[in-house]
C-alpha cells in the first residue's frame, strides 16, 4: 500500500487533484446524459405507441409532419391488403380548433342581442381554449397502443359511419355525424368539461365579442365518450379524439386527407423491409421507421452535442495536463527515495505500476465523486428544465414520461472507459521516467 | 523580479498550468462570444422589425375575415401600415419529374407587406415590381374569392437550385401530396437566409399571394350542406404604428390594451413583448453554455492552486530562511499571491486569441449544422475584458489559500529542516 502512503501523505495536493478531476467527471455525466436523455425518452414512447412506421407524404421530413395526402384509407387497406407483415395501418389526420363548454355557451345566450358589455364580462370569466384534434377511425387502432381509458366506454361506432365512401353526404345534419369525442385530462381541465358533457367546436376563434352569438351558431356540439391519457401526449397539451370523416369534413379536407398513417407491423425486426416496400409501391409517400426518427432527433441535438463534445475535449485536455503535472513533479520530490527502493531490490515494474497505482487512486476517487455529484447534478438539470418547459408561455409539450436526462449503466461504463484512459495519459509518463531513474546517480546526488 | 524568477525556476510545471488556464480561459470566451451572438442576433431580428404590434392565436390559424381586418386596422389613424399573413406547408414540383418537395409558404398582400420589412429583409427580396411580384395587391380576394389568379410565386434560392428553376419558369403546386397540382410561375428568388445544409437541408420557402394560398388550402370558403360562407382565415396581423406612437413605449402599451380589449380572444404582443420572451429564452442557453465553461476554467484555477501548494512545500526552508532574516508575513504572502497571479494573467491573456478562433469555429459550426448564413459570433472586446477581470479576481481569490499556507510557515520548523 505503498501508493496510499503516498497519497495520504501530500493530502492537500490530493484533495486538489481529486476535485479537479470530480468537476471534470461531473460536467461530462451531465453532458452525455442530456444528450442521452432525450434519445431515450423519444425511444421508450415510441415503443410505448406501437407505431413501426410513420409514414408520410413524399418529401417531408419527420419533423414537419404537416404535409397532407388524400384517399388515406384506401392507401392504409391497400398497405395491408397489399403486405402480409403490416398488421396495422392507421391514418390520422391532425388539425387545431377551439372549443367552449355548454356553461359558456348559455350565458352567452341569454344575454340579449347588442348587450356587447355582458358579453365582455362573460369573457372575462369564460374562455374559448384550443385544442389539436387527433381524427382517427377507431376500429383500425388495432395493436397500437398508448392510449389509456381512464373514464367512459369509448365511441359507439368502432368504424366511421359519416365518411359513406367518401361522400360526407348531409354535412353536420347526417345521422351519421355521430359528434362523439373523446378528451385527454388537460383538454378535460381547460374546458371545465367532464364525461357526458357537450363541447362545441370551430376551426376558429371569434373576432370580436359580438360575434360570439355568430361562433356558437357555426359551432358543432360534440359529446364527450370518455376521457383518455396517451403516452406521448404533453403535460398540459389539449388533445382530442373524433372520427376522422368527421374532423376532416370541419377541416375542410373531404378528400379523405391525412397527415399520417401509422404502421405496426407483425415482426418489428422487419420494419426496414416493410418501410422500403411501402416508399416502392407508394412513390407519393415516405416511410420512416423509429431508428429513422431517432436519427431526425440526433440530427436536431447535433449543435448540442457537438458542443458538448468540444467542450469535453478541452476540459479533458485539461484534467489530464494537471493530474500529470502534479504527479510528475510528486514524482520528482521522490527521486531519492524511489532510487533507494531501486537500491534494495525492488524492480523497475515495481515502480513503474505503483506510480501507475497511484494515479489510478486519484482517478478512480475522482470518478466516483464526480458520478455521484454528476448524477445529482445531471438530475437536478433535467427537473429544472422539464418545469421551465412547463412553466413556458407556450404549454409543456413534453409527455409525462419524458425526461431530458437519461442515466443508464452504459453512461456509467463509458465514464469508467474514460477514467481509465485518464488514468493511463496521466500515469504512463511520471511512471515510465520513475522507472528509468538511474540507481547510481541519483544516490551519489543525495 | 524575483516572483517572476521562482516561477521561471520551475518552467515545465509553469508552461502546463499557463496552458491550462489559457485553455480554459479560451473555453469560457468561446462560449460567452457564441452565447452573446446568438442574443444579439435574436434582438437585431426584433429591433429592426417594423413590426410594433402583431396579432395572433396560440394555435392554427384561427383569425377569420383577415382582410376586413386589415382594412379596418389600416382606418385607424394610429396605425401606419397593417399586413396580413398566412403560412401553410405546400407541396411542389418541376413540371415533368417526379421529385416532389415541400414548402414552408407565406401567403401575403405584396404592397402591404414591404413597408413592413426592415431594410436588411427587403434586401433578400427581388428589386423589381412589389417584392417581385407583379401584382401589388391581392386580387383573388375580390368578390369572395372569385377575383383573377395571378399564379405568382416567390421561391427562395435553395428550391432555386435543387430544380434548376429560375424567374419566369413554371412550377407545379399542390396542398396535398396527392395532388391536383396547379402550374403557378416562379416571379422572382429571394433569400431565406439557410444554406440548405445541416439541419435546414429540407427546409424550402416560398412566397405566394395570401387570398390563393387561401383557396389552395381551403381556407378561403367553408361549403356544407347548409351553404356556404367566407372564412378568409389568417395567422397573424402584423401592425406598424406612426412614428410619433411608436417611440413611446406608454402610447404602445396603450393602443395593445385597446385592442385586446377589441379581440379579446387574439394575442395582441408588443415589440416589447417579444424582445422579452426571446431575451428570457436566451439568458437560459447563454447561463447553460457560460455554467459548462464556468467548470472548465475552475479546474484550470485549481490546476494554479494545486501547483503553488507543492511550490510552497518545495520552498519551506527558503521561505523559512527569508523569515528569519527580516521579511514580513505581509511580504511572504504577497510574493507568493503575485506568483500565482502572473500564471493565471498570462494565462488568462493568451487564452483571448484561440478563444476568439474558438468562437468562430463554433459559430461556423452552428451554421453549417443548422444551414444559416446568420452571424451567430459576437466578440465584444467589453464584454472580454470584463470577464479576464472576472477569471483575475477568481484566481486571486483561489490563490489565497497557498499565500496563507505560506505566510503561516513555522519559520523554526522550517529552520530546522535545513541540513
Amino acid at each position: 500500500m505503498y501508493a496510499l502512503s503516498n497519497l495520504r501523505r501530500r493530502s492537500g495536493r490530493t484533495a486538489l487533484t481529486v476535485t479537479g478531476l470530480t468537476l471534470a467527471i461531473s460536467l461530462m455525466v451531465v453532458m452525455f446524459s442530456v444528450g442521452n436523455g432525450v434519445r431515450d425518452s423519444a425511444r421508450s414512447l415510441l415503443k410505448q405507441s406501437g407505431v413501426d412506421i410513420f409514414v408520410q407524404a413524399n418529401g417531408t421530413s419527420l419533423g414537419f409532419a404537416n404535409g397532407e395526402f388524400d384517399q388515406s384509407r384506401e392507401l392504409a387497406n391497400s398497405m395491408i391488403k397489399g403486405n402480409p407483415q403490416i398488421e396495422t395501418a392507421l391514418p390520422l389526420l391532425m388539425f387545431p380548433m377551439y372549443g367552449m363548454n355548454e356553461t359558456m355557451r348559455q350565458a352567452i345566450l341569454s344575454v340579449k342581442p347588442g348587450d356587447n358589455s355582458s358579453l365582455a364580462n362573460i369573457t372575462k370569466t369564460m374562455k374559448i381554449k384550443g385544442m389539436t384534434i387527433d381524427g382517427v377511425v377507431p376500429e383500425l387502432i388495432g395493436k397500437l397502443g398508448g392510449v389509456t381509458v381512464l373514464e367512459g366506454s369509448g365511441f359507439t361506432h368502432r368504424n366511421d359511419p359519416f365518411y359513406s365512401n367518401g361522400t360526407y353526404a348531409g354535412g353536420k345534419s347526417s345521422p351519421n355525424f355521430t359528434k362523439e369525442i373523446s378528451i385527454n385530462k388537460a383538454t378535460a381541465k381547460a374546458l371545465k368539461v367532464g364525461l357526458n358533457d357537450v363541447i362545441y367546436l370551430n376551426v376558429d376563434l371569434p373576432q370580436k365579442t359580438q360575434d360570439l352569438g355568430t361562433w356558437i351558431a357555426n359551432a358543432t356540439p360534440f359529446h364527450v365518450v370518455s376521457i383518455v391519457q396517451s403516452a406521448w401526449e404533453g403535460v398540459g397539451t389539449a388533445i382530442a379524439y373524433t372520427h376522422m370523416s368527421e374532423l376532416q369534413f370541419l377541416a375542410g379536407k373531404t378528400n379523405d386527407t391525412a397527415n399520417q398513417i401509422l404502421v405496426s407491423v407483425k415482426d418489428p425486426t422487419h420494419d426496414n423491409q416493410v418501410k422500403e416496400w411501402i416508399k416502392k409501391t407508394y412513390p407519393q409517400l415516405d416511410a420512416f421507421t423509429v431508428e429513422d426518427f431517432l436519427g431526425e432527433i440526433d440530427q436536431v441535438t447535433q449543435v448540442f452535442r457537438g458542443f458538448g463534445e468540444m467542450i469535453l475535449l478541452v476540459t479533458g485536455v485539461i484534467v489530464v495536463m494537471f493530474v500529470s503535472t502534479v504527479m510528475m513533479i510528486s514524482v520528482r520530490e521522490r527521486t531519492s527515495e524511489i532510487a533507494a527502493l531501486r537500491a534494495i531490490g525492488f524492480s523497475k515494474s515495481s515502480i513503474f505500476s505503483n506510480i501507475l497505482l497511484e494515479v489510478f487512486f486519484i482517478i478512480m476517487i475522482g470518478f466516483i465523486i464526480g458520478i455521484a455529484i454528476g448524477v445529482g447534478m445531471a438530475l437536478g438539470l433535467d427537473s429544472y428544465l422539464i418545469n421551465m418547459t412547463m412553466n413556458s408561455a407556450a404549454g409543456s409539450g413534453l409527455p409525462a414520461g419524458f425526461h431530458f436526462v437519461s442515466i443508464t449503466p452504459l453512461l456509467l461504463g463509458q465514464m469508467g472507459l474514460v477514467a481509465i484512459a485518464f488514468g493511463l495519459l496521466c500515469g504512463l509518463i511520471p511512471a515510465v521516467w520513475a522507472a528509468q531513474l538511474n540507481i547510481a546517480q541519483t544516490l551519489k546526488k543525495e | 523580479m524575483m516572483n517572476l524568477k521562482n516561477i521561471m525556476r520551475r518552467g515545465g510545471r509553469t508552461t502546463m498550468t499557463v496552458i491550462a488556464v489559457a485553455t480554459s480561459m479560451a473555453l469560457l470566451i468561446s462560449m460567452q462570444a457564441i452565447s452573446d451572438g446568438l442574443l444579439q442576433n435574436a434582438r437585431d431580428t426584433i429591433d429592426k422589425s417594423k413590426v410594433d404590434i402583431s396579432i395572433s392565436v396560440t394555435d392554427g390559424h384561427g383569425i377569420e375575415d383577415g382582410h376586413t381586418m386589415m382594412t379596418t386596422l389600416k382606418t385607424d389613424p394610429r396605425v401606419r401600415y397593417a399586413g396580413i399573413y398566412m403560412t401553410e406547408y405546400i407541396a411542389f414540383k418541376k413540371p415533368g419529374t417526379t421529385k416532389q418537395m415541400w414548402a414552408i409558404t407565406e401567403g401575403i398582400v405584396p404592397s402591404e407587406t414591404k413597408p413592413l420589412l426592415p431594410p436588411g429583409e427587403l434586401d433578400r427580396f427581388p428589386k423589381d415590381n412589389t417584392l417581385g411580384f407583379k401584382e401589388s395587391g391581392d386580387p383573388h380576394f375580390v368578390n369572395n374569392f372569385t377575383g383573377s389568379w395571378t399564379f405568382e410565386v416567390l421561391i427562395d434560392k435553395n428550391i432555386g437550385s435543387a430544380l434548376g428553376l429560375k424567374k419566369g419558369d413554371p412550377i407545379l403546386i399542390s396542398r396535398t401530396a396527392t395532388g391536383p397540382y396547379m402550374t403557378f410561375n416562379v416571379s422572382g428568388i429571394f433569400d431565406s437566409q439557410l444554406t440548405g445544409g445541416g439541419l435546414a437541408a429540407k427546409l424550402y420557402f416560398m412566397t405566394m399571394h395570401l387570398s390563393e394560398l387561401q383557396t389552395l388550402t381551403g381556407n378561403d370558403i367553408f361549403k356544407d350542406a347548409n351553404g356556404s360562407r367566407v372564412v378568409d382565415r389568417i395567422d397573424e396581423v402584423s401592425l406598424a404604428l406612426q412614428s410619433d406612437l411608436r417611440t413611446v413605449k406608454d402610447k404602445v402599451v396603450a393602443y395593445q390594451k385597446e385592442l385586446e380589449a377589441k379581440y379579446p380572444f387574439y394575442q395582441v404582443d408588443t415589440k416589447m413583448d417579444r424582445l422579452v420572451r426571446m431575451e428570457q429564452q436566451m439568458t437560459i442557453v447563454k447561463g447553460f453554455f457560460l455554467a459548462i465553461g464556468g467548470v472548465s476554467l475552475m479546474i484550470g484555477l485549481l490546476f494554479v492552486t494545486c501547483i503553488m501548494f507543492m511550490s510552497i512545500l518545495e520552498r519551506t526552508n527558503e521561505i523559512g530562511m527569508l523569515r528569519a532574516i527580516g521579511i514580513s508575513k505581509g511580504t511572504i504572502f504577497l510574493q507568493i499571491l503575485t506568483e500565482s497571479m502572473i500564471i493565471v494573467i498570462i494565462g488568462a491573456a493568451i487564452g483571448i486569441i484561440p478563444g476568439y478562433l474558438g468562437s468562430i469555429w463554433g459559430s461556423d459550426y452552428i451554421k453549417s449544422t443548422v444551414g444559416t448564413t446568420e452571424n451567430l459570433v459576437l466578440f465584444h472586446i467589453p464584454s472580454v475584458a470584463q470577464l479576464f477581470v472576472e477569471v483575475i479576481l477568481l484566481g486571486g481569490l483561489m490563490s489565497l489559500l497557498p499565500a496563507w499556507r505560506a505566510m503561516s510557515i513555522d519559520i523554526i520548523k522550517s529552520l530546522k529542516r535545513v541540513k
